[in-house]
């Protein structure tokens, strides 16, 4: 059993959800700090949305 | 007579902001003006809270597309060449600890590492996952290699890297994985893998166009300004 084994699945999308939220950012802007600021409203964000699908697909799922 | 005054307001501060004809222009006017109009309710106030957008000279970057070149080879390279250094820092980090990561998640001690990057065009079994991966630049270079050899019926380099498996049941190279014989013994693994080198071809994508381009908020503002 490795390290990874002991990490649930869903984990694995929050590296995901912080480098793309930091690449999609940082195309739209050339400031850090703007980049940074709202990179974090993106995170927060797209948290929130596959939160949302979770519920829904957990709520439809048997 | 407040439904009035409000509207003249919304009005004032959507045609202020609102200065192209795009929808996605119109989405963020309106996103502007409804967060003016809740901070405030004087309409002189509201105009002047208006924030100037962020300005940007795409023309003043350095040679695009040799910058797009760069930019494909090493993630955050071609912004670097351009002299936005800080940019490249966080591009490259980025990308390159997500490709990393999902290079790790698909290697197996037997089979060898980064199988979930690989080359395959047979009928039945093609891989269009590599068409993102692709994108990724240098670091996708010896799945080509690994390719042609493999469909000689050569044994792969470097233990496996990079390198497809046996296609279409066939047993050579010897002691190279069928398709199934990996998924049995990766699992999950192999999917999440797939998956983050997947998605850091496509965040390299958008790295790309923004080394040609610049940012695309700015200029697009930028462009507007120079209308007026």
């Amino acid at each position: 059993m490795t390290f990874l084994d002991t990490i649930p699945q869903l984990f694995f999308a929050i590296p995901l959800v912080i480098a793309f939220s930091f690449v999609y950012q940082g195309t739209r802007s050339e400031k850090m700090p703007i980049i940074f600021r709202h990179s974090l409203r993106t995170m927060v964000s797209l948290t929130i949305l596959m939160a949302v699908i979770l519920a829904f697909l957990e709520w439809v799922s048997p | 007579m407040t439904r009035i005054y409000l509207d003249n307001c919304w009005l004032q501060s959507f045609l202020m902001v609102n200065k192209s004809n795009r929808p996605e222009g119109a989405v963020y006017s309106l996103h502007l003006c409804l967060k003016i109009m809740t901070e405030t309710t004087d309409p002189k106030q509201q105009i002047s809270k208006v924030k100037p957008i962020e300005a940007f000279d795409a023309g003043s970057l350095r040679n695009p597309f040799l910058a797009a070149i760069f930019a494909w080879l090493v993630p955050g390279l071609g912004h670097w060449y351009q002299g936005r250094k800080a940019k490249a820092i966080l591009f490259f980090c980025c990308i390159t600890s997500i490709f990393l990561f999902g290079c790790y998640m698909g290697s197996d001690r037997e089979y060898g590492v980064a199988r979930v990057v690989y080359i395959c065009w047979k009928k039945g079994e093609t891989r269009l996952f590599f068409i993102p991966q692709a994108f990724i630049g240098s670091a996708a270079i010896p799945a080509w290699l690994q390719k042609s050899r493999v469909e000689q019926g050569s044994k792969p380099l470097w233990g496996g890297f990079m390198a497809p498996p046996n296609t279409g049941g066939a047993l050579l190279p010897e002691g190279n994985p069928t398709y199934n014989a990996m998924i049995a013994k990766m699992a999950r693994y192999y999917e999440l893998g797939t998956l983050f080198t997947v998605i850091s071809g496509f965040m390299n994508i958008l790295v790309i166009f923004d080394a040609i381009s610049g940012p695309v908020i700015e200029a697009e503002s930028k462009k507007e300004t120079d209308k007026q």
